[in-house]
């Protein structure tokens, strides 16, 4: 690790940290070499912290998130370190992982209609991850469990146990895989995308009670989500992911105040805002990031990017510190300059 | 769950009446005449005559429809063209026999077909894997007969492990209740009887349920390789459970929904490959009286016969569809 990508500690002690994260899944045949889904990610987050990664689909978030977790499967590659309170993750025995996810760091998926097994009642699927993981008997965990279930804002938690996931709704499934994450009290959250496969209406209920629940316990949490508008409301810092790198990191203010990487500067334009004038349309932008090349030289946006010069093709671009407090990361060979327009 | 039976066997009740008239109809075009296969071909056309209206041959169809009707509704289902003897009670006697024969077979295809299928699937493309999907290929592909005979020759003729034929030695002089061998030996405290009854039930199970092993094998396996990439299982991965328990209760009872409409409709087929195993090993069950009725033409017997296989399907696939409501809560409320 280069002092330069070294992050300023915000909060609480070092909980997670990521470093040279690759994550790449096998190609169809034994010579194709496969899609390098992550290629060189660092980040770290500390306790109580909540860490916004943030990308349009396919650029690595999901695949960073489970490689966190060990949730690959055994043909995907993983190269890197992932530190769990200061415990090695990469390359670690099952069953020592085991006794990790679920009670110190555990997560939520997005659609919590396939994240929940059909066959078996809400009641089992809590009561597992505490009798796994805590010293209880059946009657306490299924008690704990009718606890937790209210404490997600599930009315009649008492009878709502004895459903079988189809019974509920969209926001209630995702109400019950909240209550399974937070069974333990981890230390470490993980939300893929916790709300995107849910009704409108219901997504910010839901965003605020995993803030609320990570707030009350002191829990840090790796938010993963394509949604600026979730990220304005909730991060402490905010990653920025494209095409498997991380191209911009900073606190919430900075990156939706001063934007420094054209693509950051790219989504914040394409999102719609109540404030402000009116625009007609959002803007966009050009080409696609599937066309997007690994980063082995030079910047793998600048194909799309409309402010390219030849050093963006040329170089070894690295996450540097730019500004003042060197909070602010950047990997931009020309960088976009003060306030955003 | 009553309810849900209920109602599945009352709409059993017009598919087994239109099953009646269906089996009357066909046994009726059969070529051949049954009073002259019974006579022989060297009788003369008047003792054909005779017998003809003895039987009730020569009344209009609709005339022995509405007789036959009666009859059954009586639960009489006539006397057998060749020995005389009422079909209802050479029927009930040769039952047991082959029902001990089906459940056999079930059991050994269940029992060694699940945990095949599922290890199979857990490790994919290793030898395990490799030898189960090679081997169901050969459970699909030999015929039931072949093997049988196959099996007679060498684990009973050449290596003398089992006995022959038959479905226990006469010798041991068992005392039978419900003519269901095994469990007339368990009931009685008759263990040699018992033991003798399952050594002659094992290669017959074993012929007949290699279909249903090879079936049960396949599905058990692409379902397991399902079930496992999907997310539910994922997210029990991710609360840290053990392999165990993840296999158990995430992967097997999902992966099991489709296995059990496949046993289901297997047990149904067993009992048209019971007809060729009894046929070897001389089994004297409803395989075999099916089998000789056919050479006879003996009409009454192959009416019951086929309307006990159809009753059968016809209760297997309301058992299947009650396991349903057993495995998948969905099935159970819709």
């Amino acid at each position: 690790m280069s002092p330069a990508t070294a992050p300023v500690r915000t909060h609480g002690d070092l909980l997670l940290s990521v470093r040279d994260l690759h994550v790449t899944f096998p190609g169809h045949t034994r010579k194709e070499i496969g899609t390098r889904a992550v290629v060189g990610v660092d980040f770290d987050v500390h306790a109580g912290e909540i860490l916004a990664l943030v990308g349009e689909s396919g650029c690595g978030k999901s695949a960073t998130a489970l490689a966190v977790m060990g949730l690959h499967g055994p043909d995907v590659k993983i190269t890197g370190s992932v530190e769990f309170d200061g415990v090695p993750m990469v390359g670690r025995p099952e069953r020592e992982l085991n006794r990790l996810r679920g009670k110190q760091l555990s997560m939520i998926f997005q659609d919590p209609l396939t994240a929940l097994n059909p066959v078996i009642t809400v009641e089992k699927q809590l009561v597992e991850v505490l009798m796994r993981h805590e010293d209880l008997g059946r009657k306490e965990a299924r008690d704990r469990s009718v606890d937790l279930l209210r404490q997600v804002g599930i009315p009649d938690p008492q009878k709502r146990i004895k459903d079988y996931p189809h019974q509920l709704s969209g926001g209630m499934r995702q109400r019950v895989m909240i209550a399974i994450a937070m069974a333990c009290n981890p230390h470490l959250l993980i939300a893929d995308e916790p709300t995107t496969a849910l009704d409108t209406t219901i997504q910010a209920e839901i965003l605020d009670l995993i803030l609320e629940l990570a707030t009350e316990r002191a829990m840090a949490l790796l938010l993963i989500t394509h949604d600026l508008g979730v990220v304005a409301q909730t991060a402490h810092r905010v990653a920025v992911m494209y095409a498997g790198r991380i191209v911009e990191q900073a606190g919430r203010y900075e990156i939706f105040d001063q934007p420094r990487h054209r693509y950051t500067r790219g989504l914040l334009k394409s999102t719609p805002t109540l404030v402000g004038e009116a625009r007609d349309r959002l803007d966009t932008i050009p080409g696609s990031a599937f066309d997007a090349e690994p980063w082995d030289q030079g910047c793998a946006f600048a194909p799309r990017c409309d402010f390219a010069i030849p050093a963006c093709q040329a170089s070894q671009l690295d996450l540097v510190p730019v500004g003042a407090g060197g909070e602010h990361l950047l990997r931009c060979a020309n960088p976009a300059e003060g306030a955003e327009q | 769950m009553i309810r849900f039976a209920t109602k599945r066997l009352l709409q059993a009740v017009p598919v087994l009446l239109g099953l009646v008239v269906l089996v009357f109809i066909w046994v009726r075009l059969l070529p051949g005449d049954p009073a002259r296969a019974l006579l022989g071909e060297s009788a003369t056309p008047a003792q054909v005559e005779r017998l003809r209206a003895a039987y009730g041959f020569d009344r209009p169809i609709l005339e022995q429809f509405w007789m036959y009707l009666q009859r059954l509704g009586r639960g009489d289902f006539g006397t057998s063209l060749t020995t005389g003897e009422s079909v209802l009670d050479g029927f009930l006697r040769r039952f047991p026999a082959t029902i001990e024969l089906a459940v056999a077979a079930m059991i050994f295809a269940v029992v060694l077909g699940i945990p095949i299928g599922y290890f199979a699937a857990r490790h994919r493309g290793s030898l395990l894997d490799g030898a189960a999907v090679g081997g169901s290929l050969f459970g699909f592909v030999v015929p039931v007969f072949f093997l049988a005979y196959i099996l007679k020759f060498i684990f009973a003729l050449k290596l003398g492990w089992f006995p022959t034929a038959g479905r226990q030695d006469p010798r041991i002089n068992a005392t039978h209740y419900s003519g269901f061998y095994i469990v007339d030996g368990i009931l009685t405290g008759e263990w040699d009887a018992a033991w003798d009854a399952v050594r002659h039930l094992a290669l017959p199970a074993v012929a007949l349920g290699a279909i249903p092993l090879a079936m049960i094998v396949r599905i058990t396996r692409a379902s397991v390789l399902d079930v496992i990439s999907e997310d539910y299982v994922r997210t029990a991965k991710a609360k840290g459970l053990t392999r165990r328990i993840i296999s158990r209760r995430h992967v097997l009872r999902n992966a099991l929904l489709p296995v059990a409409t496949i046993i289901g409709l297997q047990t149904g087929a067993l009992l048209a490959g019971a007809v060729l195993t009894e046929t070897v090993f001389a089994i004297n069950g409803v395989g075999s009286y099916m089998f000789n009725a056919i050479g006879s033409m003996d009409y009454p017997v192959l009416q019951a016969c086929i309307l006990f296989v159809a009753l059968i399907y016809t209760v297997i696939n309301l058992l299947t569809d009650m396991s349903y409501g057993l495995i998948d809560p969905r099935a159970r409320l819709s």
